[in-house]
């Protein structure tokens, strides 16, 4: 936790922030809110900010209530509440005292089911006319945790583990089937793909004692499988309920995972009964009940659930269990239908897994390296002057034949690491739907490439920035069907998400048909905040540009309907972070058009050789924007000192890599040398080198011990077996401060 | 494993458990050292050295090895000795240490190395106080060997951890 004492727009900053960040069922994250509003009471300025002060007591009564599972823990909920933080940092802006601005604040609480105490505070009875919609999912609770023992399950790590993993694999498969269901209905295999994975997770829970998992996963088989079997229909009801039921099996699991990481302190009693009743009510909709009590005795995982009449299904399927396995011995009669068996055996050969194999990541970058080894040696081997000498065709010849070997075996070795966006993709698709129906906007979401491969390592780190903008599309790219109507477009929306492979790039775009950045508004705002002065002229791409500008967050596009921008500095970072860039095009009333340029993989970076003395360094191209001879009309130096070029109006500041890094043996004349001009947070910088040696992409290594060096990145090895050190040019930029001449200077 | 250092040596009452054991000596200018035998990956000759900035002088650089990157400390000036050009004798003991962020391979620049001896644990006294002239904490003790004197370095505390924070000292 922070102790420093920070001001009232700080943490409405951060409290916009992570409000973006919260998921459903992430109590964390909400616990991390709730400091962040009792910190208003101590914050530097409070004293000029008593409203807020009360808008903070509001809004920590809010949080409470969603722990407490008062209010739901849904996305729209979240919602509401960050639009609130944007009429708090709106009544901030306006420097005390906005009644508009408090009245929407009011308004919004109340339209998520939170009473709004008027002048005269109320008690807290407020919380109680909020009440579960009978019909919807139930919420997630948590039981008191001494109510009841953490059963034990913790007997075997190993198989727990797996467990975790394999269950967060099913219920990805079984999110994008049912989202795939949803479009095709009654579609038998797609049921079946579903069905599969809960029984699966059903049997193995059972078996590690998840008793919890394995009675919400079985009564949800039997749901599902009373439509497999035509029981009832395939409706929006059951696939909510299989959505809602994947959400809670998830958020279980990953508990036990924490349970796991972090010691049984962490577990959480999570209340099922809800659930299964709900997950009953809708199996009991279509179908009618059966009124007779089934033996559990026949299944084992009945015997969880004693109290419970076990529906006809339950036995269907308990036959169909033993008939499972009875057919694998030819011969027997089949009670059930033979077409829903033969489905059944299609679908367990179609999704039958390709043969992969898991391997540990350390091996593979051992195979890398000694790959990238065995090429350098093989270079040596065939410029060894004795060798050089043999002139036999047959060695030329052999020589060849393993310079193509290798380079297979070390392209081979480097796509290991890299899978498909595939599942990246697909958790895009539960996104656009719940966004959509919870807008009322109507969105198409077109995918292309989803083949696409990815390094194994930027799966993880692409996610946020990918629902950040698609969000974004959503919100508020695309418009409400009327209005869509009146701009003469069709009412559906569409959000296309293609990824492929361009010049060594990995580009993602998100496309929309929507209606565009508002440039006069951005150019507005950029004024209002200084970033540009007035009478500059900017195209409409650099101002369209400037949402990724962190001038531009959250904040204050919340409350602004029409514009765009929403976080969009933390998809830049994230971006940067990769090594990435990512930039936008739109077009007024047409759409906008976000595109992502990664690295295709972390592990090879794109770069410049350069000589300085004897020693070669590499500078990553991202981050290049030209290089030339400096002349001596472009050379100035301020106060004597401080050395720059003027390159097209302007002044860049010089770092004389010589001098930086003590290399001795450097042309110290500058007009003999090139400058390559690079881009490093935010600031233009021209380094001073001795010759270009070439571009080449180079594998990252670390420097063994030596980590953390000012404007040293890491090191490669180069094609001589020599190590190269690759720049860190935010190290530079920073180390070379102490250099540079003044900001004022460089802008006079 | 005859290679462990197992025995313990005491003086005036104080022990010094892990001494006795088998040792890789080298020269360094006219003294003999020598170091654990377990902490020796491998010794090769010296290859170009790229150097790398802002680290201390001792630190010569970083060299390949097989493909992984490894810096390279010169002894002699890490011990505060002259430095000399080097020779067909000259050697890189590469060496596996505890840094701060677990094990590391560092090569030690020795001017040649002499042999793998086995040192008895009567055979090795504690570090001799020198006042403040000397760091004798990189000293595990002084072997006697046939009226000679190794002496023998702790090479996690000689690479590992004082190394990291002369390099934080220097950024």
């Amino acid at each position: 936790m922070t102790e420093e004492i920070r001001s009232v727009l700080d943490i409405l900053d951060d409290l916009a922030l992570k409000i973006m960040m919260v998921e459903p069922g992430n109590l964390a994250v909400i616990g991390e809110l709730v400091s962040l509003v009792e910190e208003f009471s101590q914050a530097s300025d409070i004293e000029d900010f008593p409203v807020i002060l009360k808008m903070a007591g509001d809004l920590e009564k809010v949080f409470g209530m969603i722990i407490m599972t008062d209010l739901d823990d849904s996305p729209e909920n979240y919602d509401q509440v960050g639009k609130c933080i944007g009429h708090m940092q709106e009544v901030h802006r306006t420097g005390g005292d906005s009644s508009p601005a408090v009245q929407n604040f009011k308004n919004d609480l109340r339209s998520i089911g939170y009473d709004v105490p008027e002048e005269v505070p109320q008690d807290n009875n407020t919380s109680e006319d909020v009440a579960a919609v009978p019909t919807g999912p139930p919420e997630i609770k948590v039981i008191d945790p001494d109510s009841e023992p953490m059963p034990d399950f913790l007997q075997d790590v190993d198989l727990l583990t797996g467990f975790i993993e394999e269950t967060s694999e099913h219920l990805e498969s079984i999110e994008v089937n049912v989202l795939d269901l949803e479009d095709n209905p009654g579609d038998d295999e797609i049921i079946n793909n579903i069905f599969r994975p809960f029984h699966t997770i059903k049997g193995v829970s059972g078996f590690l004692n998840l008793k919890k998992i394995q009675e919400i996963a079985h009564c949800t088989e039997n749901l599902l499988d009373d439509v497999r079997n035509g029981i009832r229909g395939m409706d929006s009801s059951v696939i909510d309920v299989v959505l809602k039921v994947g959400d809670f099996l998830k958020t279980m699991v990953e508990n036990i995972k924490l349970v796991l990481d972090e010691g049984p302190d962490h577990y959480k009693n999570y209340d099922i009964s809800e659930y299964v009743a709900w997950v009953k009510s809708v199996q009991g909709g279509d179908t009618i009940p059966a009124s007779t009590p089934v033996q559990s005795a026949t299944i084992d995982s009945a015997k969880t659930v004693p109290e419970l009449k076990v529906p006809t299904s339950a036995l269907a399927e308990s036959v169909q269990q033993t008939k499972g396995e009875i057919s694998a011995s030819p011969g027997k009669p089949a009670p059930l239908p033979e077409s829903s068996l033969q489905k059944k055996a299609q679908a367990a050969t179609k999704s039958k897994p390709g043969t992969s194999i898991k391997v540990d990541v350390e091996k593979l970058d051992g195979l890398v390296n000694a790959v990238g080894e065995l090429v350098i040696m093989q270079a040596m081997v065939r410029g060894n002057p004795l060798v050089d000498k043999l002139s036999d065709p047959k060695l030329t010849k052999d020589f060849a034949q393993l310079g193509r070997i290798t380079s297979e075996i070390q392209k081979t070795a480097m796509s290991m690491r890299m899978v498909p966006i595939r599942q990246t993709f697909q958790k895009m698709i539960r996104l656009v739907r719940d966004l959509s129906k919870k807008t009322g906007k109507q969105v198409d979401l077109v995918m292309e490439g989803e083949e696409t491969e990815i390094d194994r390592n930027m799966v993880d780190s692409i996610y946020d920035p990918l629902v950040h903008m698609m969000r974004n599309s959503v919100d508020h790219g695309v418009q409400m069907p009327d209005e869509r109507e009146k701009m003469g477009k069709s009412t559906t929306g569409t959000v296309n998400l293609r990824a492929y492979q361009k010049g060594g790039n990995m580009v993602i775009e998100i496309e929309d048909d929507g209606q565009g950045l508002n440039t006069t508004k951005i150019r507005q705002k950029a004024i209002e905040r200084n970033l540009i002065n007035d009478n500059d002229k900017y195209s409409n791409y650099d101002l369209n540009n400037l949402i990724f500008l962190p001038g531009f967050s959250t904040a204050d596009q919340i409350t602004d309907v029409s514009g765009r921008g929403v976080g969009m500095d933390v998809v830049k970072k994230g971006v940067e972070k990769m090594r990435g860039k990512v930039e936008v095009f739109s077009e007024p009333g047409e759409g906008s058009q976000f595109i992502i340029r990664l690295p295709l993989t972390l592990a090879i970076i794109d770069g410049i050789i350069v000589r300085v003395g004897s020693d070669r360094y590499i500078i990553p191209t991202t981050a290049i924007q030209e290089s030339l001879r400096p002349t001596e009309e472009q050379y100035k130096t301020v106060q004597g000192k401080g050395e720059a070029l003027l390159i097209r109006n302007t002044l860049i500041p010089i770092i004389r890599l010589a001098d930086l890094f003590g290399v001795a043996d450097s042309n110290s004349n500058i007009f003999e040398g090139i400058v390559v001009v690079i881009e490093a947070e935010g600031k233009q910088r021209a380094i001073l080198v001795d010759e270009l040696l070439g571009k080449q992409e180079v594998v990252i290594k670390n420097l063994g011990g030596l980590q953390e060096i000012k404007g040293v990145a890491g090191g490669t090895i180069l094609g001589d077996g020599r190590v190269g050190l690759i720049l860190d040019l935010a190290g530079l930029v920073s180390s070379s401060a102490a250099i540079e001449i003044s900001e004022e200077a460089t802008a006079g | 494993m005859a290679g462990e250092n197992t025995a313990t040596v005491t003086q005036g009452g104080a022990k010094i458990s892990g001494a006795e054991g088998k040792y890789l000596t080298f020269i360094l200018g006219d003294e003999e050292y020598g170091v654990g035998i377990m902490k020796v990956r491998e010794i090769i000759g010296v290859m170009e050295i790229t150097a790398v900035p802002h680290t201390p002088e001792y630190i010569k650089g970083v060299i390949n090895l097989r493909g992984r990157v490894i810096p390279i400390m010169d002894l002699r000036l890490k011990f505060a000795m002259e430095e000399r050009e080097y020779t067909d004798r000259t050697c890189v003991v590469v060496v596996e240490v505890q840094g701060q962020n677990g094990s590391m391979q560092v090569g030690m620049l020795v001017d040649a190395v002499s042999e793998v001896m086995n040192i008895l644990a009567e055979d090795i006294e504690p570090p001799p106080d020198f006042g403040l002239t000397t760091d004798a904490n990189n000293i595990l003790g002084m072997g006697k060997v046939k009226g000679e004197i190794k002496i023998l370095l702790d090479a996690d505390r000689v690479v590992g951890k004082g190394f990291m924070a002369d390099i934080e000292a220097m950024q």
